[in-house]
């Protein structure tokens, strides 16, 4: 955290408008000397006896504004690692230590530092002035003379909990993230702040990123952009639509959560990517705000992005939903108001193939003629964003199709995009499915867990069409006939990538899997292997809702007992999905063939189909033909899922 | 200012070095066509986004390409039309959108309507060619404006 070179001082006049927050450079809140002069010492105690008498360590506030948890052995364990946070020692695992040092850091003198303790733990200091009616003249500095300053030039109107949908290409990013918003008043939501919570990475390898993120090695930080470039990042680069929550805030409530973010600048916390992560010290923002939400412990394992919309749109804390179409989602609805000779006229152009004169003659009215401008307009963006154009070509064909539209009416077609499923009202992340069939070894019942979070058949409202993501599926599966429990799977990790090309888009599909699975490897009976399968392939939307798709890849499957202790396949599958209302179905059939070790060709084909209840339940049923070795057997099955 | 208080206001200083190291603003697709990529670098910044990876980059380095740098005095008008060269210049040619208005809002403009009426009707005063510059895009709008 160098900021040296930084800039001292902006000028007044800027700083009202876009003063996002005050960062500290070289924070020092103070040395570690005694504080205080005697003078002070008398009014110190009486000030520390007062909060034993009022018991301050225990109050809720206390611990939400310094992330105190409780932890097992019954005490408070602060989620906030960096020990700059902490007056106390112990500060971390000790509330009331902590209350008492920062009472004595409030003495500190004034010179020499950076920020006064009262200055950066605004909301502490708040807090205690209130609590223990501090007289302001009795301390050596009062840092709400600089606070008040500094409020004024925030001066918050409306705070938003944004989240980006899931990117397309990567189902990974269905996780999401979550930013917070915190406008001007009289301003615009497009230089509003937008305050982040993230690791510090400077890691390219991803498996040492998952590792270090899911042991909390990284350290994550707060940060504030204009939203503006977050928008550019989310919508226009990465495609992922926005999604505004605004959250209703008294201006009381306001003031608290500024203090709390200028308490929690340049203050690490080890980042968890399950619970600890963006998302849920987002939350301490909110809950800093409005503490009787409890909004931090609405979760009870894992904390995903979605999860804290959903805790907020519970807590009723919500107060307006706002949809913002991604630079792709715009571009398909533009698509969808066109004839496909207006389309490709729009894609010929936008590929330098012809001149933009001829789309007089071809619209057959003005309105149709602003789409097709419109859609020309964000396809040469996105052209740009995926490097698919030359500066000098995205440049002339801007600028003259922007000539042209400038000479049309201010007809606006895309505010007349429909709004899909917002995330919030997806279903949930975990599910338990009841399952019961037949198998290769006979009938079966079986129980499944899955902690996360989507899967192709699940319904789709809230998710992008057909895609997969899924961490930790676990099933256990019961056979009558020999009485015999065996553990069905374990997914590590199952994604299926499933984003559709066409003439506009171009965009490959993969399939990555890996965990545990029985296996039908010696043409005997199953057994537990380990099982890794990457697939590359493409997919097409025949109609709306109709995607066919072909991958081609290898799945194998690791055990010991097998010949060369391995059984390794390559081939394809194909499939159609169709979903209608609640109704989805799924026709797919594969075929792989193993040449090394024990040579065998597996085939197999068959259909799904998924009915959806409600939000949290679904029934599916499945019905599949496998030829393998000497077998030829049929596997069905029907299944209730509960999401939670 | 206490001057012991480094003050930033990180909104716009990061912006800057490379937009205004050369003085002459910005051109139209400069920001939406920087900073290419490796296919892998991609996948993994967005594997890294998709778990909230990213971001603190903001403070400590600097983002989106942009190196930190200082920006004294730097007209914050300046630094939101070169940001968003692009999806003002869209704005204007229809004479109305979220970019128009903010413009409008950080120009301090009293009469919003007529504002983007005149900024409309002047599109091609303002966006006088293909190679112009975020600089000359803001010396238009206030030609066009005075």
């Amino acid at each position: 955290m160098i900021f040296k070179h930084f800039i001292k001082n902006v000028k007044y006049g800027i700083r009202a408008v876009l003063v996002l927050l005050i960062i500290l450079s070289g924070i020092s809140y103070g040395a570690d000397t005694p504080s205080g002069d005697a003078d002070y010492n008398s009014y110190i105690s009486e000030l520390i006896s007062k909060s034993k008498e009022l018991k301050l360590a225990d109050d809720p506030y206390w611990h939400i504004i310094l992330h105190y948890k409780k932890n097992i052995t019954g005490g408070f364990t602060s989620q906030v690692d960096d020990p700059a946070f902490f007056f106390a020692k112990k500060g971390k695992h000790n509330p009331e230590a902590e209350l008492e040092e920062t009472i004595r850091s409030f003495f500190r003198p004034r010179e020499n530092v950076i920020m006064h303790p009262t200055e950066k733990f605004s909301a502490r200091y708040a807090w205690l002035k209130e609590k223990l009616e501090i007289d302001t003249a009795k301390i050596p500095y009062d840092g709400d003379t600089w606070f008040s300053q500094f409020y004024k030039e925030i001066n918050p109107s409306t705070v938003t909990l944004v989240f980006p949908s899931g990117f397309m290409n990567n189902p990974a990013s269905m996780y999401g993230h979550t930013l917070l918003l915190v406008e001007t008043e009289g301003g615009s939501r497009l230089i509003a702040k937008s305050l982040n919570y993230a690791a510090a990475t400077d890691d390219a390898l991803l498996p040492l990123f998952v590792y270090k993120g899911l042991l909390g090695l990284y350290k994550g930080y707060y940060s504030f952009l204009p939203y503006y470039q977050k928008i550019r990042e989310y919508s226009d680069t990465e495609q992922r639509d926005l999604w505004e929550y605004e959250i209703s805030m008294t201006p009381q409530q306001k003031e608290k959560m500024v203090r709390h973010v200028v308490e929690m600048e340049n203050i690490y916390s080890d980042y968890y990517f399950i619970d600890e992560n963006c998302s849920y010290n987002l939350l301490f923002l909110i809950e800093a705000a409005r503490p009787e939400t409890a909004i931090t412990d609405y979760f009870w394992w894992g904390v995903e992005p979605i999860d804290t919309l959903r805790a907020a749109q519970d807590k009723k804390i919500v107060s307006r939903r706002i949809f913002r179409p991604s630079l792709y989602s715009k571009i398909q609805f533009f698509r969808s108001r066109l004839e496909k000779k207006e389309e490709n006229f729009v894609l010929g152009y936008c590929r330098g193939e012809h001149e933009l004169s001829d789309i007089d003659s071809l619209a057959e009215n003005e309105e149709k003629k602003i789409i097709m401008c419109d859609l020309a307009t964000d396809y040469l963006k996105f052209m740009a964003v995926k490097k698919d154009i030359s500066e000098e070509d995205y440049r002339t064909r801007f600028m003259a199709v922007l000539t042209k539209r400038n000479s049309m009416g201010k007809y606006d077609p895309i505010k007349e995009i429909p709004e899909p499923v917002a995330p919030d009202e997806s279903h949930e992340s975990r599910r338990i499915a009841v399952e019961t069939g037949h198998a290769l070894e006979g009938v079966y019942s079986q129980m499944a867990y899955r902690q996360s979070c989507h899967e192709l058949m699940d319904p789709d409202d809230g998710y992008n069409m057909n895609s997969q993501i899924v961490f930790g599926n676990i099933q256990g599966r019961y056979y009558y006939d020999d009485k015999r429990f065996v553990l069905q799977r374990l997914d590590i990790v199952d994604l299926v990538s499933l984003p559709p090309s066409d003439s506009f888009f171009f965009n490959p599909c993969y399939i990555l899997n890996t965990g545990l699975i029985q296996n039908v490897a010696d043409g005997e009976k199953e057994t537990l292997a380990f099982h890794l399968k990457g697939n590359a392939g493409l997919s097409t939307l025949l109609a709306k809702k109709i995607q066919v798709y072909m991958f081609g890849g290898v799945k194998s499957y690791f055990n010991p007992e097998y010949k060369n202790n391995s059984d390794i396949l390559a081939g394809g599958e194909a499939g159609i999905l169709t979903i209608l209302g609640p109704w989805k179905n799924h026709l797919f059939a594969s075929a792989y063939h193993a040449e090394f070790g024990e040579k065998h060709t597996r085939w197999s084909a068959g259909l799904s189909e998924r009915i959806k209840i409600t939000n949290s339940v679904s029934v599916m049923s499945d019905y599949t033909y496998n030829k393998d070795y000497s077998f030829k057997w049929h596997e069905f099955s029907g299944k209730i899922n509960f999401y939670f | 200012m206490k001057k012991s208080v480094v003050v930033l206001a990180l909104c716009f200083t990061f912006v800057a070095s490379n937009v205004f190291a050369n003085n002459a603003g910005v051109g139209i697709g400069t920001v939406l066509l920087k900073g290419k990529q490796g296919k892998v670098m991609e996948l993994v910044a967005t594997c890294l986004n998709g778990l909230c990876g990213n971001g603190t980059f903001a403070i400590t380095t600097g983002t989106l390409g942009y190196k930190e740098g200082a920006v004294i005095g730097v007209n914050i008008v300046d630094v939101y039309v070169a940001e968003n060269m692009d999806s003002l210049a869209n704005d204007i040619a229809k004479g109305d959108g979220e970019y128009l208005d903010t413009l409008a809002h950080l120009m301090k403009v009293d009469n919003k309507d007529a504002f983007k009426d005149k900024l409309h009707k002047n599109f091609n005063s303002i966006y006088t060619s293909k190679d112009v510059t975020s600089k000359d895009v803001v010396a238009n709008i206030n030609k066009v404006n005075s």
